[in-house]
């Protein structure tokens, strides 16, 4: 049955449409079961299933509508199998109002964003899936430990399976593996010389990373390919202070804009790495920046003054032109004048409320202005800067909000397809991939610009499909989190309903009631917030993160921080206990807490999926074409077969190499090891009680230090045995003084002498000569003549 | 002041004005006729159903009537209600039936989250012999309803 899930008539849609409180014809017979009084085709159905004859079933007495409101009551699971049983039950639940009625049933009331738009069946299906899987809370659970510090700022890219994680303290940015808990090795300074020296503000996307110094400077650095490729750069102007917030507009990709302590806002082009325009904000810090996609440039400042300015980024001259420079020289207040600037005043002029967070709701043009300090949130029209209205004032009482969040950009994309690949739901059913593709669609579209006027919020939506437009008005929720640990819940569409009968009476003045209201949700004061589709995080300053769903206020999950009992851990430090920010999709989550970042995966489904998916398509390039692949692996084997031979010869090769220097060096000695060692054998020698035959022995290194003089020359020893040589040659009346030494050791006879002194190279010793010292020095003898 | 209702088989109950007026349908036939001292008749009524009707009724006397989504969503039933609805399936569903046609919401809702809990947790052919419904699928049309449900099975 084909349900538009966005007619009019969807929402209104009460589960009383099937209840007939009276019927209207007049009942004759009284034991007449009521069945087919109602609806004319189901007569037909009972017919065919009525029981034949041995038992009456007494379930088919109840109409359709009464049938209806019991499955209405059914889970998912139980309502499938109801349709397998007969004909006449499968009719009802095939009828999707049936599932949504289960679905208002379930959680109270309809969803204020579909995660599916198809069916209430798929709806029904999943959400109450993701409760369970987020309920339950098992899977994947990681603490990652990056060691940078405590981290301010992270970005997630799940389907690159990529992070980074960066501190202010240090100027550092690392880089993870959410699903592994792996960490790069290579970290990203934003200083040039690993001064580490703490940054203002950080603000990173997938591929870059910009510091705002505290010094005023504005360093970018680019995440490469590989590491070689990270470079930082430095933007060519600065600000009078220290940089306080950083925006990355949407609309505009090679635009940065920066707001500082001097409470100028700059205007930043990324491939010039110039600054072409700043504007006047106010005399206090900056302290948020956002740029709408309607081309409005707010800032909010350290004295609770909020400035706008209407400045199309995407169409700005990308050039420093030379009115730019006239105009610095002459007076920089005329800079800032040249785009009109509007500005709201602190709602509070005697206290102090530094502007904490501003959200823009492009649908109605309004400003959400979050002051530290203050109970409620601010809406103020962006045109006007008229205050429209303030609401929280009545949930948030004793304490202040302390985060706000909104899911304006958290578009929850479900990528488990598999989950609900029913073909008889689905009567169109696509392929994954299409899908997947649609979904990449969907993902797009919240991201284009949305209307830029008051009046082209209706044209725009008479141009884009109506569907999606009907869906993002209805569907925006606003979080407040305050510092007792209380989340509420605002539905934006509510609200515009809300100013609109504020409008009209004045007197008549309700406090705009919460969409849902968690209180107590922490034990802490809430430090941020996360809010999709489906579920609420809210991330504490204990430490604590804890989810919920937002439709019916349960409370799912709680993930802590699990520091032990005694670890020496300050937990009064902020930097250390609190959670700084929140990163969820479909099933996954990242949070940075204190110094660690928190992942956690509850999808063994998905795993599988992606495992399965991955399978498949690198199955599918091989698999196309196998006579290629057995070709592929013939070759890589041939080649690994002929590296290895190669690798093998090479060895033989440089062992024989090896071998052969060894016989020369013995074993590797260097020449003066060597003539150490042939004297120290000399001098073991037992003969040679004489001092003229030990002379002699000692004086075998002669040659070398004939040969290198200068090597030996330091050994004064040397010099000594040198001289003894002398002596001792000349006593002898040797002819030969070049060849005599060699000889000289292994002699005991002094005949014998000159004959292997004529004969140095000789491979035979003398036959008394057979121990092993002997060889040692006849080795020794060779070399001193390789030597010369 | 009381209220005197006819069943179907031409049994006569008086009942007082505050039990008969948690049937929606009682109330605006009340409204309407204003005070008479005829009975109202309930063609599609039994004696029997109806003595049980007005003892739930009569129960329930001091519970608030609330709309309140909780309310609906909570699937327990209360003690009483579960002992009250231990009867036999023709009975029932002539509760149901009754309570539906007399508008009796509280007491309809009682009744369907008591078949619900009948059905819920169990295999179709467990629900086709817990209510004696002859199973008119197909081979064809069953497999195809498992494919369907395959998502079901590992949960």
């Amino acid at each position: 049955m084909s349900f538009d899930p966005t007619s009019p008539s969807d929402t209104a849609l009460p589960i009383d449409i099937t209840y007939t409180p009276a019927p209207t014809q007049p009942i004759t017979e009284l034991d007449q079961p009521q069945h087919g009084s109602t609806s004319p085709d189901d007569s037909s159905f009972t017919g065919t299933a009525s029981p034949s004859g041995s038992l009456p079933c007494h379930v088919h007495q109840l109409s359709i509508e009464l049938l209806a409101r019991i499955f209405a009551r059914l889970d998912p699971v139980s309502l499938s199998v109801a349709a397998a049983t007969c004909h006449y039950w499968r009719h009802i639940i095939m009828d999707d109002v049936c599932w949504k009625n289960a679905f208002l049933d379930y959680f109270g009331k309809l969803p204020y964003r579909r995660l599916r738009s198809d069916t209430w069946k798929a709806e029904y299906i999943l959400r109450t899936h993701l409760v369970r899987k987020w309920d339950r809370g098992r899977g994947a659970n990681l603490s990652i430990q990056p060691k940078i510090g405590s981290i301010d700022c992270t970005v997630v890219d799940y389907q690159e399976s990529f992070m980074m994680a960066a501190s202010h303290d240090q100027a550092v940015a690392v880089q993870c593996n959410p699903s592994t808990g792996k960490l790069d090795r290579h970290r990203f300074y934003g200083w040039e010389d690993d001064m580490q020296l703490p940054v203002g503000v950080i603000k990173m996307d997938s591929h870059r990373i910009f510091w705002g110094l505290t010094s005023g400077y504005l360093n970018m650095t680019v995440r490469g390919k590989n590491l070689s490729r990270h470079q930082l750069k430095s933007f060519s102007d600065f600000h009078q202070g220290p940089i306080s917030a950083l925006c990355l507009p949407k609309l505009a990709h090679d635009i940065v804009l920066s707001g500082g302590d001097d409470g100028m806002i700059r205007i930043w082009h990324i491939p010039s790495l110039t600054s072409i325009e700043q504007l006047y904000g106010s005399t206090s810090r900056t302290t948020c920046l956002e740029a709408t996609v309607d081309h409005h440039v707010v800032a909010g400042f350290d004295n609770g003054m909020i400035v706008i300015w209407d400045v199309r980024l995407n169409k700005l001259n990308k050039v420093p032109s030379q009115d730019d420079e006239q105009d610095d020289n002459n007076e920089p207040e005329a800079v800032a004048t040249r785009y009109q600037r509007r500005w709201i005043a602190t709602p509070k002029m005697d206290q102090n409320t530094p502007v904490q967070s501003v959200t823009y709701y492009p649908a109605q043009q309004w400003l959400l202005v979050v002051y530290t300090g203050l109970n409620c949130v601010y809406v103020y029209d962006v045109h006007t800067c008229q205050c429209i209205t303030t609401f929280g004032q009545q949930v948030h009482t004793l304490g202040t909000i302390s985060a706000s969040t909104s899911d304006l950009d958290t578009r929850l994309s479900f990528t488990d397809s598999s989950l609900l690949d029913c073909p008889a739901v689905f009567a169109k059913k696509t392929s994954r991939s299409q899908q997947q593709k649609k979904k990449k669609a969907d993902e797009a579209s919240p991201s284009q610009p949305q209307p830029t006027g008051p009046s082209d919020g209706k044209l725009a939506a008479s141009s884009t499909p109506p569907r999606p437009m009907a869906l993002a008005a209805q569907s925006v929720l606003f979080a407040t989190g305050d510092t007792l640990g209380t989340v509420a819940l605002w539905s934006l569409p509510l609200l515009a309903d809300h100013v609109n009968s504020l409008a009209e009476h004045r007197a008549t003045a309700q406090p705009l009631p919460p969409y849902q209201l968690l209180r107590g949700l922490h034990q802490a004061a809430i430090s941020t917030l996360y809010l999709d589709s489906f579920k609420l995080v809210a991330g504490a300053d204990d430490g604590w993160i804890r989810f919920a769903d937002p439709l019916t206020g349960q409370f799912l999950h709680a993930i802590g921080h699990k520091i032990p009992r005694h670890a020496p851990v300050d937990r009064s430090d902020m930097s250390v206990m609190r959670v700084k920010t929140l990163v969820c999709d479909e099933y996954r989550g990242v949070a940075t807490v204190g110094h660690q970042i928190k992942t956690w995966d509850f999808s063994q489904r998905f795993v599988h999926d992606r495992r399965r998916l991955l399978n498949k398509k690198s199955g599918g390039s091989s698999g196309a074409s196998p006579a290629l692949r057995d070709h592929l692996h013939f070759e890589i084997k041939q080649d690994l077969l002929e590296s290895q031979h190669d690798l093998a010869q090479e060895r033989r090769a440089h062992e024989r190499h090896a071998k052969h220097v060894d016989a020369w060096t013995m074993g590797g000695m260097s020449e003066e090891e060597m003539v150490a060692y042939a004297m120290m054998l000399s001098q073991e020698q037992p003969s040679g009680t004489e001092s003229f035959d030990e002379s002699l022995t000692t004086a075998a290194p002669s040659p070398f230090q004939s040969s290198q003089p200068v090597q030996d020359a330091m050994y004064s020893e040397d010099e000594a045995l040198l001289q003894a040589v002398l002596a001792s040659l000349e006593m002898q009346d040797s002819h030969r003084p070049d060849h005599s030494s060699p000889g000289l050791p292994q002699i005991d006879d002094l005949d014998q002498w000159p004959t292997i002194g004529s004969t140095p190279s000789t491979s035979s010793p003398p036959p008394q000569d057979t121990d092993d010292d002997d060889a040692e020095l006849q080795r020794i003898l060779k070399l001193s003549e390789i030597e010369k | 002041m009381s209220v005197r209702l006819l069943s179907s088989d031409s049994e006569d109950f008086t009942v007082a004005k505050e039990v008969a007026e948690r049937s929606m349908l009682i109330k605006n036939m009340l409204e309407d006729v204003g005070d008479n001292d005829n009975p109202i008749p309930l063609p599609n009524v039994t004696a029997k159903i109806l003595r049980k009707v007005i003892e739930w009724c009569e129960h329930h006397l001091g519970d608030p009537v609330t709309n309140d989504e909780n309310e609906r969503r909570n699937t327990e039933i209360d003690e009483w209600d579960q002992k009250f609805m231990e009867v036999d399936q023709e009975t029932l569903f002539d509760i149901i039936l009754a309570a539906n046609y007399l508008d009796i919401k509280p007491l309809l809702d009682v009744g369907c989250k008591t078949v619900a809990n009948m059905i819920k947790g169990k295999t179709a052919e467990e629900i086709r012999k817990i209510f004696n419904i002859v199973n008119d699928l197909t081979p064809e049309e069953e497999a195809q309803i498992r494919k369907e449900n395959e998502w079901a099975e590992d949960r």
